[in-house]
């Protein structure tokens, strides 16, 4: 009897996936029907409760906030009312913003990429943000600071040269494999199709990078509603739930750019009055730093020049990085990189102390940058410091001591910590998702973003500098005909039919994707039912009639060969036709007169044939998603 | 929560009605008093001005009333109203001109001849 309670126990599992989403019915079909029938069944009662949850969802499709940040992104989305960060399938709340080729041609993309580049640094890309819609002419700086090659097209646009595969890749494609893991994991997340969204830019992003940055939200299959600045962002998380007014500075430092936005609240209405900032300055920038000053004492000791090795070169910045986060909370930190090189006379390493008053003297300069963009601000607002109700503190390079030392020297007031600053402005762009998805009723933005509402941008139409204290969107062609200021540079963007290229090229890489992952599941799948199988008939020995031990065996060799031979669907048809066989085998087990299986014999049936039942479920599972 | 979620969807409704009235309302009006809901004799008090503003803002902001033409015109009509009244420079020339104008339909009416050229709105773009 104890091989009954198996085989009964071993159906359950098969449907255990089932009564959590649908009702008892389920349930009922459980424990009822017959070893053939789930597969028939399980289907159409999927479908049925999938039709159920659309009925129930009156809301339109979600539409969510994503921070597409320099060096980590992150998504935010409206969930009860509040605006929550989306973590992401390795249930990080931020994402790296890498991609990166391996050899062999395989695409990575966020944690896993950024853990490889040390190893693969030609065809690691990150900080791709720098490059989006822009000309050649103006990232020659750039260029020289990334391991990958930066190369010109015939437009003179930029692009990144991919060895591995032998591509070259717009900025813009390489955002949009971003975009496409953000978006996926929070579909995931959520539960429901995403396909809309707000992204967020830099205050100081031009036209073209605007666009591109739309661009790259196209080529992943999404719809940008919106773009919107990252410090607006920032200060629709900070005023959600404060319903006072206030006037707020935003101070933010990112990973490559940094923006300060003066901004007045109050009755729900969030209104930019200045922006102000520098393209050129991010954590990126401190990094460098002490990559500098670290390739420079070893220069001085040693003789040799290690930013010319594209290897010790990202070792080096990612110990940078990791040092510069340990002196926010420490006063020194210690720096260990074994094997960085090797010369005639052996390995050479790199073994030092920084200290935060040395980092500090190394990046004084760039302290300094941080005080004029804030003056501007607060001169183009029309404000004095002492109006400034709240100062609020975003990007995760305002966690340096010293940055926020220049903030309190600047303002005369401590900042305002009670944002997270890699998460504020995900959390803003969902607000602003939940506005225009009609979830938040009680705010309105009032930006001065070139591409805001009303105003269409013009592909190549670059507007030279943004108005200030100019709340957009008014008709060009009333008052006294400013339109003069837009000066015509040549497109810094994609052709359409480049991105329309590109978004089909995209489409099939996707779908070239899920094969693949379809194919590594059902193999890995495959070799547990070979190896469950064969340790079921090991266990089981002389218990199992001849015959349908002959039968099972059978089928178990076409699946190997199936496995060997490697057609997924092919593995996929031959695994379910042993899993039928497994079954008859436990209802012979069953069906035998006065089977009395020993302990040993109880526990392997129900283990083993567990995994069969289960392999049927997945597999349905493959074929209603399709 | 289906009771409560009708209830917010006729709330909802019934705003939007009301956004579409103030759009209409702010479209046709004669002049930036009358697009924020003023009156030209009283004097006008900053603080309630912005709150007029905002207030309006709200109901017609294009972000609010996602596809519809209306909104975009009605608010940049209210924008522009705004700005002007704001500013005490801008408002006094704008009611300089107000006061010509009236002078000149007066005068044109005697006259018979139409009117209304070259008026600007005293917005920056």
């Amino acid at each position: 009897m104890a091989s009954t309670a198996a085989q009964i126990h071993l159906i359950r599992p098969s449907f255990a996936p089932n009564p959590t989403r649908t009702t008892s019915k389920s349930g009922f079909f459980g424990t009822s029907v017959s070893f053939t029938t789930p597969k028939s069944s399980l289907p159409r009662l999927r479908k049925c409760s999938n039709r159920r949850n659309h009925s129930l969802r009156v809301a339109a499709e979600k539409v969510v906030g994503i921070d597409l940040g320099t060096t980590n992104s992150a998504v935010g989305a409206m969930e009860g009312g509040k605006p929550v960060i989306v973590t992401n399938a390795e249930g990080q709340r931020t994402t790296p913003s890498v991609v990166a080729y391996t050899k062999n041609g395989d695409r990575l993309v966020g944690q896993i990429a950024k853990r490889q580049a040390v190893v693969n640094p030609e065809n690691t890309f990150f900080s791709v943000k720098r490059f989006i819609g822009r000309k050649m002419i103006e990232v020659d700086e750039e260029a020289k600071q990334v391991s990958y090659n930066v190369v010109r097209d015939d437009n003179g646009n930029v692009k990144l040269d991919c060895p591995a595969i032998g591509k070259q890749f717009a900025a813009e494609e390489i955002s949009a494999q971003v975009l496409r893991k953000l978006v996926d994991d929070a579909s995931k997340f959520l539960n429901e199709k995403v396909s809309k969204a707000v992204v967020t830019v830099p205050a100081y992003f031009n036209d073209s990078q605007r666009t591109a940055t739309k661009d790259a939200g196209r080529i992943a299959g999404l719809e940008v509603l919106r773009i919107i600045n990252e410090p607006t962002a920032a200060s629709l998380a900070y005023g959600f739930e404060r319903k006072n007014n206030e006037t707020i500075l935003v101070f933010d430092l990112g990973g490559g750019t940094f923006d300060v936005s003066v901004l007045e609240v109050g009755d729900g209405v969030f209104e930019v009055l200045s922006t102000s900032g520098d393209t050129h300055l991010g954590g990126d920038d401190f990094d460098k730093r002490i990559v500098d000053w670290l390739a420079l004492s070893f220069k001085n000791d040693e003789g040799i020049d290690l930013l010319k090795d594209k290897q010790a070169l990202q070792r080096l910045t990612e110990t940078a990085e990791k040092a510069k986060m340990e002196l926010s909370t420490l006063t020194q930190a210690n720096i260990s990189l074994p094997f960085i090189t090797a010369t005639a006379d052996g390995p050479k390493h790199i073994e030092t102390t920084l200290t935060r008053a040395k980092f500090e003297e190394l990046c004084s300069d760039l302290l300094d940058r941080l005080k004029t963009p804030v003056q501007n601000s607060l001169r183009d607002a029309k404000l004095s410091i002492s109006d400034i109700d709240e100062v609020i503190l975003v990007g995760g390079s305002t966690r340096i001591p010293a940055v926020q030392g220049v903030v309190k020297s600047l303002t005369g007031k401590d900042p305002n910590v009670t944002v997270n600053p890699d998460e504020v402005v995900a959390l803003g762009a969902a607000v602003q998702a939940g506005v225009l998805a009609g979830d938040v009723s009680d705010i309105v933005l009032l930006d001065v973003t070139p591409l805001s509402i009303g105003l269409e941008t013009l592909g190549g139409v670059m507007t030279k500098i943004i108005p200030r204290n100019t709340t957009l969107p008014t008709s060009k062609s009333e008052g006294s005909g400013k339109k003069q200021d837009i000066t015509i540079t040549g497109a810094s963007t994609l052709p359409s039919d480049e991105v329309e290229r590109m978004v089909s090229e995209a489409e099939r890489f996707s779908k070239e994707d899920k094969e693949k992952r379809d194919a590594i599941d059902t193999k890995n799948q495959a070799d547990s039912v070979v190896y469950q199988t064969e340790k079921q008939l090991k266990e089981l020995g002389e218990k199992v009639p001849a015959e349908v031990k002959e039968k099972v065996e059978a089928k178990l060799e076409e699946l190997k060969k199936a496995i060997t031979e490697g057609v997924t669907q092919v593995i996929k048809d031959t695994m379910a036709a042993l899993n039928q066989e497994v079954m008859q085998l436990g209802q012979s087990l069953y069906n035998q007169p006065g089977a009395t299986p020993g302990a040993g014999g109880a526990d392997g049936p129900s283990e083993a044939s567990n995994k069969g039942p289960e392999g049927d479920v997945i597999d349905a599972d493959f074929t209603d998603s399709k | 929560v289906e009771k409560q979620k009708e209830v917010s969807a006729i709330h909802i409704e019934k705003d939007a009605v009301i956004s579409v009235d103030e759009m209409r309302r702010i479209l046709g009006s004669a002049d930036h008093y009358e697009a924020l809901g003023l009156s030209r004799t009283n004097k006008i008090d900053a603080v309630f001005l912005k709150k007029e503003y905002r207030k309006k803002a709200m109901l017609v902001h294009p972000d609010k009333n996602m596809g519809s033409p209306l909104a975009s015109e009605s608010f940049k009509k209210l924008q522009c109203a705004y700005e002007v009244l704001s500013d005490t420079t801008k408002k006094r020339d704008y009611d300089e001109q107000l006061r010509k104008e009236e002078f000149k339909s007066v005068a044109q009416k005697s006259s018979g001849t139409p009117s209304q050229q070259g008026r600007s709105d005293y917005c920056s773009e």
